[in-house]
């Protein structure tokens, strides 16, 4: 998708047919390619797709040649149709009162097989340890007793719920779908940038870029050695299975969500559509004799697990915030009486706490016995007087930012701030350490995306899924979000972002499924 | 399926309905517009459109005459009136909103534009273009709804819904419609083997049976009693009272067999009835009589849609009269 | 337990009249004591009307929590806790560590771990510049061991702080009861609370039953405190009456501030509460 204004004029004309401009059709196609990616320059980031200008990595020549044949006003009519299937299958999101679809760019990011088992060899060890982490913390707290991590820090967690240590999940299960930030740094190498365990989202947008590209851009595709990912509601689907009280056979599942003004309430119909499960909102489901039943045409059926696309606070209003309307009175009951499962348990949003990330390496040590297979981003605590020092000193290299915030919003990007805002950044510290984090800017890798006619690199970080059942099984790529905005490294939706199919490739010449 | 999801698609399907016939009730009205002797048509003409959506009480609280002008708006985009061609679609679009996963995309897709469009109408739109071609738009966009739904629904539950909705409200509002196209032909008291005038056929029938048609069957065949036989009693016409009600009583059916609504009583012995009294009645009434009859039919129909609800939907205990709110517990309760 | 022992019968009765219907009642209760050091239960049971069965589970500070659903329509909730508890007065505080050492244990991240939740501010203590501000107006430690100034603390904020029914709501922030300098004992509470951590004593609130026998109607709800003495333990303070603790206060549920300990609480749907009434008995059995 195209998101400048010069990018929507040749979008609209690619429908219509051949465009005016500087995408001037056939005679000159083939160069056309060559001449748009010639003025790409990877510069001093690490590029996703070249070494140096011209030369593509090894796992996307078979793209870059593929993408010769391709006239450039093609591509950028192709992508305009993407767009146009977002948009009329309501696949948005609502911003601001607006629906916007998610910017989706054509040019697949391609992970090299041995990468992506590194990658997801260290997500599995990761979401390992952060599962017996929450077990631990609502159950005996050995971590703690053990010196690993403060009760502090927990008590302080903004997503620590103390009502979740009367809950005992089936199958000791906290985490079943968690979605685990990883960025590249200029030197290469993987890092985990944060952990999203409360409600992660983005897995409708992982299988729906996969289907329409395939759709669109299928000659993309051949003689590609991709990981599927069309079964990936099917992997969410055994997880919360997993989670299943004493084991029914065939759980009544269903997706709670808060209904169609949430922003994200596309992907909630999309997956519990995908994954044949009743979309509920609070007041469909009522609590008799501690159990959780659904209201239908023909009287209420029990419910067995719950997928919850809604926040802690918002579940139960006699547990939790008396004036929610969103949750259903008496679900807390239901799972100390064991008779409900809820995915992702009450309580795993202290993972998400971006202090307590600092300590996970270390959880993975303790529960595990294991060196952490991923690297993390150096993170300061200003409620260390030593870090806190630093951060003060260096400020305009570090990215300072609230311990619980979402959606990139109350950050500070110190290279590009003035000292105004990092006055005001540093007040916000001092008076709340608990509340901030620091990191080292990390240079973040980037990729070419289609923009104004040609190509331009733009930073991007990735976000695969882990779907925890009996054992945890990453998602094939993930979501790749893309700062559209040249220079910006802020990915999210809501602030101008877009995303790529991400493409996670199984040893060349074994392909892994079947390629359509 | 859930009990919220089958009265959001039955109230989409009443709504979008409810709008439908709005419309066709004003392009009647209008095609009289003027009377024989080439005046602007008066009460006698706009009045009975009020009535027949049931807003006389609100119009006439809020409008001196019933004149082109007054009758129109009120119809059309009234914000006094909750049964507004706009209200409906703004309705049925919000009522879809919620349950936009139980339809097949291109239907939501189709309802949502057609709200788009009504809700950018302005009165100088409706002056310069005229309520024809609202009601055309109308017409055309809940053709293209309807087909897509019988093109790409599979017939389960969720279809059973909107059609049972969408005939109930049609049975209901042909009986309040033949009454105020009769009245729009005048009060004379007909025998029911009187002729009709050509003229007087297409206020009662409306464009779909032509004079023509009628009169190349038997040449004596354009009676007023025939023109109430079409709509109110004929088994093939899909705007009758009749086929209206085989169409709520097929669904119910279809639902019990699948098993949605456990063991309770979907109401259909009641519409059995109602259509029992259309099937049975011979002579067909006109005059007063036709009236009553037709007022009959309505509350018939109030009652069904009541049992309907009582049996589908009652999954909240719902109450009525709004009480029903979530509220905390003690809240003032502090300590000493 | 040490010390005298009171042996109670209580009865705490919540009466709800709704204006109207309620229905699709939800609740939970902390109206059952537990044992303690303090207290032992001889027996207690909460009893509903309209009749529902009652769950227990104890919750993560130890409080007894009951939880309970009335579905049906009903026009009145009536929630009534009753039983026989003995309590004990508590043992006069005394520590062997010299001042400095117990000011000094504070700091310690271990001690500060052990007690995390009661060290932070809660939704009901969040304390700023008028908390600040009113501290400046309190005697500080002043070479006194930790305990000494909490409960010269504590009846400094009885002296600060005049007991006015009415002025203040159940959800009164810390911050307005430091500059307006009213409440009741929930507020004093809090407030001594709030002043507790800001210098680092872990406190929490105790809510619970008060015998007063002097009284026209000796029971009474009731809200004190209590502080973590270093080498020494919790111990007891109430700013209401700032007295030693005996066994006529009756201790029922603790956390970190009001809404850890809630009497009753949940959801319901319908008519607005017309009238709730809560009485509490309290007679001494031999």
């Amino acid at each position: 998708m195209l998101a400048p204004p010069g990018g929507h004029r040749s979008a609209h004309a690619g429908r219509r047919g051949p465009v005016h401009g500087a995408n001037r059709p056939s005679a000159r196609g083939a160069y056309h390619w060559r001449v748009l990616f010639q003025e790409y320059d990877p510069g001093d980031f690490y590029d996703e797709m070249f070494m140096a200008a011209g030369h593509p990595r090894d796992h996307y020549a078979r793209l870059y040649r593929g993408l010769h044949a391709l006239a450039p006003s093609a591509f950028a009519g192709k992508a305009a149709r993407i767009d146009d299937l977002y948009r009329s299958q309501g696949i948005t999101f609502d911003h601001h009162g607006k629906e916007h679809t998610f910017p989706f760019d054509l040019l697949p990011r391609v992970i090299p097989a041995d990468e992506w088992a590194h990658i997801e060899s260290g997500l599995c060890q990761r979401v390992r340890a952060l599962d017996m982490f929450a077990a631990d913390i609502y159950g005996e707290r050995r971590a703690v007793s053990d010196g690993v991590v403060s009760a502090e820090l927990l008590a302080t967690a903004s997503g620590y719920r103390r009502a979740a240590h009367a809950v005992r999940p089936a199958g000791d299960r906290w985490i079943h779908l968690s979605g685990i930030d990883l960025v590249r740094g200029d030197d290469g190498t993987w890092r985990v940038l944060e952990d999203n365990a409360r409600v992660p989202s983005g897995l409708s947008y992982v299988v729906q870029n996969r289907a329409f590209m395939r759709r669109i851009f299928s000659e993309a595709f051949e003689r590609q050695p991709i990981q599927p990912v069309e079964h990936a509601p099917q992997m969410l689907r055994d997880a919360l299975a997993f989670a299943a009280p004493g084991g029914p056979a065939g759980p009544h599942i269903v997706l709670l969500s808060p209904g169609p003004f949430n922003p994200a309430y596309y992907e909630h119909a999309f997956l519990a559509q995908q994954m044949g499960i009743t979309l509920v909102e609070g007041h469909d489901l009522v609590v008799r004799d501690r159990r959780v039943w659904m209201a239908t045409t023909s009287g209420r059926t029990p419910v067995d697990v719950i997928y919850r696309r809604i926040d802690d606070e918002y579940l139960d209003p006699v547990a939790f915030r008396g004036d929610s309307l969103l949750g259903v009175p008496g679900l807390m009951e239901c799972m100390r009486a064991g008779t409900v499962s809820v995915c992702n348990a009450v309580g795993v949003g202290v993972v998400d706490d971006k202090s307590v990330y600092v300590d996970v390496p270390d959880l993975i040590r303790y529960y595990l016995g294991e060196e952490p297979a991923l690297a993390q981003v150096p993170t300061y605590r200003p409620d260390d007087p030593d870090d806190l020092a630093i951060i003060l000193d260096r400020m305009e290299h570090l990215v300072v930012k609230a311990v619980d915030g979402a959606g990139g919003y109350g950050i500070l990007i110190g290279p590009v701030s003035t000292a105004r805002e990092r006055d005001e950044f540093a007040r916000r510290v001092r008076r709340n350490p608990r509340g901030y984090i620091a990191q080292e800017t990390i240079a973040l890798s980037r990729a070419p995306v289609f923009l104004d006619g040609r190509f331009h690199p733009r930073h991007v970080d990735l976000r695969p899924f882990v779907a925890y059942g009996e054992e945890p099984r990453v998602i094939p790529g993930g979501l790749t979000r893309v700062a559209l905005t040249e220079g910006s490294l802020v990915v999210n939706s809501s602030q101008g972002g877009g995303s790529k199919d991400t493409w996670a490739l199984t040893t060349a010449g074994a392909a892994r499924g079947a390629q359509r | 399926m859930l009990a919220r999801v089958a009265e959001a698609l039955y109230w989409t399907a009443r709504n979008l309905e409810r709008a439908d016939d709005t419309g066709r009730m004003l392009e009647l009205s209008h095609a009289f517009a003027l009377d024989s002797s080439g005046d602007p048509a008066g009460p006698g003409v706009w009045m009975p459109a009020v009535i027949a959506s049931g807003g006389a009480k609100v119009f006439t609280q809020n409008h001196l005459r019933a004149s082109e002008r007054s009758v129109v708006w009120f119809l059309t985009f009234s914000e006094i009136n909750p049964n507004s061609m706009r209200a409906c679609t703004m309705r049925a679009r919000a009522n879809a909103r919620g349950v936009r996963d139980a339809l097949p995309p291109e239907v939501w897709e189709e309802i949502n534009s057609l709200a788009r469009a009504v809700g950018q109408w302005t009165p100088r739109r409706l002056a310069h273009d005229g309520v024809f071609t609202l009601c055309r738009i109308m017409r055309r966009a809940l053709h293209q709804v309807e087909g897509a739904m019988d093109a790409e629904m599979r017939r389960d539950e969720a279809w059973h819904f909107l059609r049972i909705g969408r005939f109930l409200e049609r049975a209901s509002t042909a009986a309040r419609l033949l009454e105020a196209r009769w009245r729009i032909i005048g009060d004379r008291a007909i025998a029911p083997g009187d002729r009709v005038a050509p003229d007087e056929w297409h206020a009662l029938v409306g464009a779909a049976v032509a004079p023509a048609v009628m009169m190349a069957a038997a040449p004596g065949a354009l009676t007023a009693e025939a023109a109430v036989r079409l709509l109110v009693a004929d088994e093939r016409f899909p705007r009758s009272v009749r086929y209206s009600l085989d169409r709520v009583e097929d669904s119910l059916l279809e639902l019990e067999a699948m098993g949605a609504a456990g063991r309770r009583n979907t109401g259909r012995d009641l519409v059995a009835e109602a259509r029992n009294r259309v099937y049975m009645l011979d002579p067909l009434p006109v005059g007063p009589d036709l009236t009553r009859f037709l007022d009959e039919i309505q509350e018939r129909c109030n009652l069904i849609g009541t049992h309907i609800a009582s049996c589908f939907f009652d999954y909240r205990h719902e109450d009525p009269t709004g009480h029903d709110r979530q509220r905390p517990q003690a809240a003032r309760q502090a300590q000493n | 337990m040490t010390g005298n022992a009171l042996r109670l019968h209580v009865r705490h009765r919540t009466d709800l009249a709704y204006a109207g219907y309620a229905r699709e009642s939800v609740n939970e209760a902390r109206l059952l004591p537990v044992d303690g050091p303090r207290t032992r239960v001889e027996r207690m049971r909460l009893d509903v009307s309209p009749e529902a069965p009652v769950h227990t589970h104890h919750d993560v500070y130890g409080n007894l929590v009951a939880w309970f659903q009335v579905p049906d329509q009903h026009r009145r909730l009536v929630v009534e806790s009753h039983g026989v508890v003995t309590s004990c007065d508590q043992p006069l505080l005394c520590c062997d560590l010299p001042a400095d050492a117990q000011w000094a244990m504070l700091r310690e991240q271990a001690f500060r771990d052990a007690h995390a939740d009661f060290l932070m501010r809660s939704q009901y203590t969040e304390w700023g510049p008028r908390v600040a501000a009113l501290a400046e107006d309190l005697p500080s430690p002043d070479g006194m061991g930790v305990g000494d100034w909490a409960i010269t603390m504590t009846t400094a904020v009885h002296g600060a702080i005049a007991y006015t029914p009415g002025a203040t709501m159940v959800d009164t922030p810390v911050e307005v009861v430091a500059s307006e300098r009213h409440g009741v004992c929930q507020d004093m509470a809090h407030l001594t609370i709030a002043l507790f951590r800001r210098v680092g004593v872990p406190a929490r609130y105790v809510s619970g039953w008060l015998h007063d026998p002097a009284r026209g109607a000796p029971g009474e709800s009731h809200a004190w405190v209590e502080a973590m003495v270093p080498g020494t333990g919790w111990h007891e303070l109430d700013p209401t009456h700032p007295e030693p603790i005996t066994g006529r206060w009756v201790r029922v549920a603790t956390g970190r501030d009001y809404a850890d300990v809630t009497p009753l609480r949940g959801t319901y749907q319908g008519d607005p509460t017309e009238r709730m009434k809560v009485t509490v008995e309290t007679e001494e059995e031999s």
